[in-house]
């Protein structure tokens, strides 16, 4: 039996992080040293929720624990990498990769020096493993189209904040369905065209509603919608689905979809998703990495080229012109 | 893990089910699968068996009775299953039934008591309580999400299983529909809304294709319906709802989907197949309920379905067909007395 790894949270300000908190504090293969942010009420609420400790410095935290799990807002994202890169551990680091693709680069040679796993759980869950098992198996034929989404209510807090999230939805929310794309068929983007503004939230700094239509460098046409478009009260407010067009058929991914729906008596409906953890199956495959000493499972080389989707839709809109890459 | 402590199983069955079960068998590292019987072996079984390693013959009863085995599945067809569970017993090796237990509750009955006196463990594959929405459904409801349950509806569909395996068809083996796909359903309501005082039933048996209906009421006041078909030309598909005082929960498998293929009408359908569903769980439901079953095997806690709990929804199948034989409705008290 191997010894349990010590992971520390440095930087705890993703709606993410108290999922992976838990997670790492219940797992038998890890030794959850403690949570570190430069908000320290913050940090100390997380380690009150998921019984560990708030450790006190950024040295504290890299000199207890092997590897890291590195989670601040977007543009204080790759300042925290660098620095707990210094003390040669693992890390897991938060999509998307960097705020611009001058940070992406970095984030990439930081890469070369330690080894970096990018948080893109969707590539985990069983439904995008069928629709991998698919494509590979040549069932869909050759495929001309993918029509997706990845909307989600607004999340408040930072995301509206330029100066923390770097960005608007285009940012925040394009990666996910780059990063499947760019898995499941090993493309990348040679033309991007897109349109946005901040029509759902006027009174945002940020774009919150926007449309991407991309050109793959195996000939797909993808639309992506990343659009903080439904709203706040709607059960299922957060989809990522899929539509993937084949010459001999098609196939649908909904990765939201499983769920018991509950309605009370006033009518109003939410929903309790059930089954896949790939949160879960993300982390402990990243664990599994480390404690072996192996590659990182989702690598920076992965998420750079789904960031590269969104800094090319950012340019298209801000340009009014199609952006050709590659 | 140690060798010694994996747990040493014999397969009987050769098809669809002893398939999943040999699938999750050998996912599992606290087992190991040391031989496969039955009279007919279908390809797939007999691939994965020659690809894993496992020795496959048709001794049934020479598997049961052959050294070193700790316990066995049982995948055969569903009249088989309550002399083989004796003779496992007989052989004092634990045992994990699919469902259901028996077509009777007698036969049910007498199965658990054969393990009971053998000193050896039962555990019946009521698989619907490892789907994540069935089980979520129960603890919403347990938690007092919707107030007191007061209705209930199932529904389970599928394509003709008979026409690939034709002993379903023959409802004197299968139970037909209502045994076959109702007791599903029956057990995950005694689950969910507790025991059964009176039951409804209606069936139309076509051999291969059939449907029916069913209406339970409970000790509870509460009432409910299941839909069973094996006539659904769109294949596979369960939904359940159920509602109280204070709302409403439901789940269907259709708009639960998390992948879904269609084909171009010009590509070649695929042969058809006894439908295993697997939900959008990365762990398998299959895989979770024989982990259970191992542990509990092995000293553990009893799963999910208790033994008793499988003579409950046997008695419910039974009492359906009788219902529906009748087309009465019958005191659940007054059936396998």
């Amino acid at each position: 039996m191997t010894a349990r790894l010590p992971v520390a949270m440095v930087g705890a300000g993703h709606i993410h992080s108290p999922g992976y908190l838990r997670w790492l504090a219940q797992s038998p293969d890890v030794d959850l040293v403690g949570v570190y942010d430069q908000d320290p009420r913050r940090a100390a609420e997380l380690a009150e929720a998921s019984g560990t400790k708030v450790l006190g410095s950024l040295e504290e935290a890299t000199s207890l624990a092997r590897a890291a799990v590195i989670g601040p807002e977007p543009t204080r994202q790759l300042a925290l990498a660098e620095a707990v890169a210094q003390s040669g551990g693992a890390l897991l680091i938060e999509k998307p990769l960097g705020v611009n693709a001058a940070e992406s680069k970095a984030l990439v040679a930081l890469a070369e020096k330690v080894p970096i796993s990018v948080t893109l759980p969707v590539r985990y869950h069983p439904g995008a493993v069928q629709l991998a098992r698919a494509v590979h198996e040549q069932q869909l034929g050759e495929v001309v189209a993918i029509w997706a989404t990845n909307r989600n209510r607004f999340p408040g807090g930072w995301f509206g904040d330029p100066a923390l999230a770097g960005g608007g939805c285009l940012l925040d929310h394009v990666v996910h369905v780059a990063d499947l794309i760019g898995w499941i068929w090993q493309t990348t983007w040679s033309s991007v065209r897109a349109e946005a503004g901040t029509l759902h939230h006027v009174d945002l700094a940020v774009e919150d509603s926007a449309i991407v239509l991309a050109q793959t460098t195996n000939d797909m046409m993808v639309s992506v919608d990343p659009s903080m478009s439904r709203p706040d009260d709607m059960a299922g407010a957060l989809d990522l689905t899929m539509r993937v067009w084949g010459e001999r058929g098609v196939a649908t991914i909904d990765i939201f979809a499983a769920r018991v729906d509950a309605f009370d008596t006033s009518g109003r409906h939410r929903q309790h998703l059930v089954g896949a953890d790939m949160d879960g199956a993300m982390l402990s495959d990243w664990v599994r990495s480390v404690r072996g000493a192996g590659p990182p499972p989702v690598p920076c080389a992965d998420a750079f080229r789904a960031s590269a989707l969104a800094f090319a839709a950012q340019q298209a809109v801000a340009t009014h012109q199609t952006v050709r890459l590659s | 893990m140690a060798r010694e402590e994996r747990l040493r199983i014999g397969v009987v069955g050769g098809g669809v089910m002893a398939r999943t079960h040999l699938a999750s068998l050998l996912s599992i590292p606290t087992a190991e699968v040391v031989g496969l019987a039955a009279p007919e072996v279908s390809p797939e079984v007999a691939g994965l068996c020659q690809s894993a390693g496992i020795p496959v013959g048709a001794d049934v009863r020479g598997l049961i009775g052959s050294d070193g085995l700790d316990a066995l599945v049982i995948a055969a067809p569903t009249d088989a299953h309550v002399a083989l569970v004796q003779l496992v017993a007989a052989s004092g090796r634990h045992v994990f039934c699919e469902k259901p237990l028996a077509l009777k509750i007698r036969d049910a009955r007498s199965a658990v008591d054969a393990c009971a006196a053998a000193g050896v463990r039962l555990a019946v594959g009521h698989v619907v309580r490892y789907f994540p929405a069935y089980a979520k459904l129960r603890d919403l409801v347990a938690a007092g999400e919707i107030g007191p349950p007061a209705m209930a509806k199932c529904r389970r569909m599928s394509g003709p299983p008979g026409e690939a395996r034709e002993w379903y068809a023959d409802s004197s083996r299968s139970g037909g529909v209502l045994t076959d796909m109702g007791v599903h359903d029956f057990d995950w309501l005694l689950w969910t809304l507790g025991p059964v005082t009176r039951v409804s039933a209606s069936v139309v048996d076509r051999g291969a294709g059939q449907v029916a209906m069913v209406l339970f009421a409970h000790e509870s006041g509460a009432i409910s319906a299941v839909e069973l078909s094996w006539m659904d030309p769109t294949g596979f598909w369960t939904a359940v709802e159920v509602s109280g005082p204070g709302g409403l929960l439901s789940h269907d498998s259709r708009t639960s989907a998390t992948f879904r293929l269609e084909r171009a009408p010009n590509v070649a359908p695929a042969p058809p197949s006894v439908e295993v569903p697997l939900g959008a769980a990365l762990s398998d439901p299959y895989r979770d309920e024989m982990v259970d079953a191992l542990a509990f095997f092995a000293g553990g806690a009893v799963p999910r379905s208790s033994p008793q709990d499988a003579v409950a929804a046997v008695a419910l199948a039974e009492a359906a067909r009788r219902a529906a034989e009748m087309q009465a409705t019958i005191e659940l008290k007054d059936v396998g007395s």
